[in-house]
């Protein structure tokens, strides 16, 4: 996300999430910042609240669910953190960047403690969700006329994927195209919040419509749109959760109805050969070019041209020229 | 044995009648709302002539049975014919069993009934001395509260070898292949469960139906719910279990321009059975025109979702004609049914039955047989190993 000030953005607790955005702050162009010491922390300062608890309620959802105290643990890092805001003159803002965390009734009473809380979870776009029912109860369909072409950036590896939607995204952007994306998890808002719909999950769901609805709200001011999916699943305790994972991915795919693809291949060559059969079978538009770490996964890939997930001139070059946006 | 008359005729009619034997009941006549009066319903099927009439005159049928099944739903629109023949049911004070639609719970019925001036449901039941019967989906979970739901989903191991049959549209001879199997296994001494995704199934043998949106649960309790079945069956003796989807496997829309699906709808019904259900073989119900990229699609898309393999594919002896569900099969004659299954032999190298042919059938029981075999040998020894 872009701050207009050039103020840091202290991150924590330290972990997932905030490594992953740490580790590529100078391409988000943000000073983003580890929050090691509370000390560090000024008048002014903005702390980013980067937890990943809505795993652990997927788990605990289910009965055999390692009941390893994690959620008491994230109570606890908003509870310290809320005591010491509590204790300044001026209390910190604080963003919470989370699916369901921010609807978790329990976190409500700590966040009192700070002089302002921005919630950047997927919860933001119920207010578009609200719209969609809506149109959807008057008519039956929507307007397929104003459909922009949609790119689906499909990756095997949370790392590459963003990297290749950050790198597609700002090349786009400086070309001039305002490209909107749409993505099944939370990280691109912090490639820039205004220019990002996260597509809320339900019960271990996607709803496809609501998918689609994006994809047509985008074209209100974009003439493009990428669609960001990662298929990579994460391990659980009984292969029913690759299942659920499965099934997710194919109502965001279906819903996004992309032109065309762009996947995006990472470390697990298991996961490489699944995105590129869900390629064949699944979606029939054009393959641009796929992206690729150097050495990594392309054996067999359903794209010809592989490209660095960093090489954004030369994807936007591709994108251009292909579909002509 | 009871007489059932059976309202409507439709694919749902067709299994009943061409399983007719393996029913509870016998069958003295179908109503079909004015069409078909007087035909031999084993005419449009394509099978000849069974000895059991449509008709529309629903007074003499109503006459001459001691039960009313009807094996539709209540249409969107045009519903007035349903309503009145649903209340001349109840009217009848015959036995009603209905497959899909809970009556009891319709509100339109419930209008229809109070415009009638009958009350409800249950006081038109009581009135006219009817008992009725409701035979869905989720039969087995869909009255359980979520609580009840996790204990029963405590026991979600099993081992036995799943068989699923998939197809590429609706309407193609999917259970009638799965009917057919269950049999042909049972004959060569593989003792068969299987699990129904149409709520005749129960009717026709099955053990259980599908568990696929039952009660206000999370969908990891559905995935589980199913486990549950598959325990069940397997400590019951079965050895291997039949399952199946609905409809088609790779939504249609996959080709460009991909249509708008309604709220509640989804074309990945037949995605979400198959993931629920795990299959560890394939069967692939085809159309005699389906293009051989579409076939080979269907199939990597099995393989996608859980890496089973497909082990052939089926096709009824005739084509369908006429609207969906109002369809009609014209019998192929047997030098076109062996073009069409070399087309897709050569072309994908991969077997293709005829669902009707008892040679076809058993063929495909035989490899069946084998596959279960060595998957149940697998299990085995990575139990053993452990």
């Amino acid at each position: 996300m872009r701050h207009d000030e050039n103020e840091p953005v202290f991150l924590y607790p330290l972990g997932g999430i905030s490594d992953f955005i740490l580790k590529r702050a100078n391409r988000l162009g943000a000073n983003y910042l580890p929050l090691e010491d509370f000390n560090a922390l000024g008048p002014a300062s903005r702390v980013m609240l980067c937890t990943e608890s809505y795993r652990r309620i997927w788990y605990r959802d289910y009965d055999d669910a390692p009941d390893d105290g994690f959620h008491e643990k994230i109570l606890e890092t908003v509870r310290r953190l809320s005591v010491e805001s509590a204790k300044r003159r001026k209390p910190f803002r604080v963003s919470v960047v989370d699916d369901t965390f921010a609807m978790a009734a329990p976190v409500h009473a700590f966040l009192r403690g700070f002089r302002s809380v921005e919630f950047l979870s997927a919860d933001n776009e119920h207010v578009l969700g609200k719209e969609y029912y809506r149109y959807c109860s008057k008519i039956n369909g929507l307007n397929m006329s104003s459909r922009i072409p949609v790119i689906c950036v499909l990756s095997a590896g949370r790392g590459p994927g963003f990297d290749t939607l950050l790198s597609l995204h700002g090349a786009l952007s400086r070309d001039g195209y305002r490209p909107k994306i749409i993505s099944s998890s939370i990280e691109p808002k912090f490639i820039d919040k205004g220019s990002v719909y996260i597509v809320p999950q339900n019960q271990n769901s996607f709803d496809s419509g609501m998918v689609r609805y994006f994809t047509i709200r985008a074209a209100e001011r974009s003439s493009v749109a990428v669609v960001w999916l990662n298929i990579e699943s994460d391990a659980g305790p009984e292969d029913t959760f690759d299942a659920v994972y499965k099934l997710m991915n194919l109502e965001f795919l279906t819903g996004a109805d992309p032109d065309c693809y762009v996947p995006v291949y990472g470390p697990d060559s298991e996961k490489n050969q699944e995105l590129d059969l869900l390629i064949r079978c699944f979606g029939r538009q054009e393959v641009l070019f796929g992206a690729a770490e150097q050495g990594l996964g392309t054996a067999g890939s359903a794209a010809e041209k592989i490209l660095s997930p960093l090489d954004g001139e030369a994807m936007a070059e591709i994108v251009i020229r292909k579909l002509g946006v | 044995m009871d007489k059932a008359l059976i309202y409507k005729y439709n694919k749902e009619c067709y299994q009943l009648l061409r399983y007719r034997d393996s029913l509870r009941f016998g069958i003295s006549g179908i109503y079909d709302e004015g069409r078909n009066d007087g035909v031999d319903a084993g005419i449009p099927m394509g099978i000849g002539e069974i000895g059991v009439r449509i008709s529309a005159n629903l007074d003499l049928l109503l006459s001459e049975c001691d039960i009313t099944v009807i094996t539709g739903d209540c249409p969107e629109d045009h519903y007035q014919v349903y309503l009145e023949t649903v209340y001349r049911f109840l009217r009848s004070g015959k036995k009603i069993l209905s497959c899909y639609d809970d009556l009891r719970g319709n509100a339109k019925l419930g209008k229809y009934l109070h415009a009638k001036k009958e009350g409800s449901f249950d006081d038109v039941l009581k009135k006219y001395g009817s008992h009725y019967e409701y035979y869905t989906l989720d039969q087995e979970f869909s009255d359980t509260d979520e609580k009840e739901i996790r204990e029963k989903c405590t026991e979600v191991g099993y081992r036995v070898p799943v068989i699923g049959v998939w197809g590429t549209s609706s309407c193609q001879g999917k259970f009638t292949t799965q009917i057919r199997l269950k049999k042909g296994l049972t004959s060569l001494g593989i003792l068969t469960g299987f699990i129904s995704t149409e709520p005749t199934g129960r009717l026709l043998g099955a053990d259980y139906e599908v568990c696929r949106s039952a009660g206000n649960v999370s969908r990891m309790h559905r995935f589980a719910a199913n486990r549950v079945l598959f325990s069940r069956l397997e400590r019951s003796g079965k050895k291997c279990v039949i399952v199946g989807g609905q409809s088609f496997l790779l939504p249609m829309g996959f080709r460009r321009p991909m249509y708008f699906f309604p709220m509640g709808s989804s074309p990945l019904v037949s995605a979400k059975i198959f993931l629920y259900l795990q299959p560890d073989l394939n069967i692939l119900i085809v159309n005699p025109d389906d293009p051989l990229e579409y076939v080979r699609d269907s199939m990597d898309f099995m393989r996608y979702l859980n890496g089973s393999d497909t082990v052939g594919l089926c096709l009824m002896d005739g084509e369908r004609k006429g609207k969906l569900y109002e369809e009609v099969y014209v019998k192929m004659d047997p030098e076109r049914l062996t073009e069409i299954q070399n087309r897709f032999r050569n072309g994908l190298g991969i077997g293709c039955y005829v669902t009707t042919r008892d040679g076809d059938m058993d063929e495909l029981s035989l490899i069946l047989r084998d596959r279960i075999r060595q998957i149940t040998a697998r299990r085995k020894a990575t139990d053993a190993a452990r």
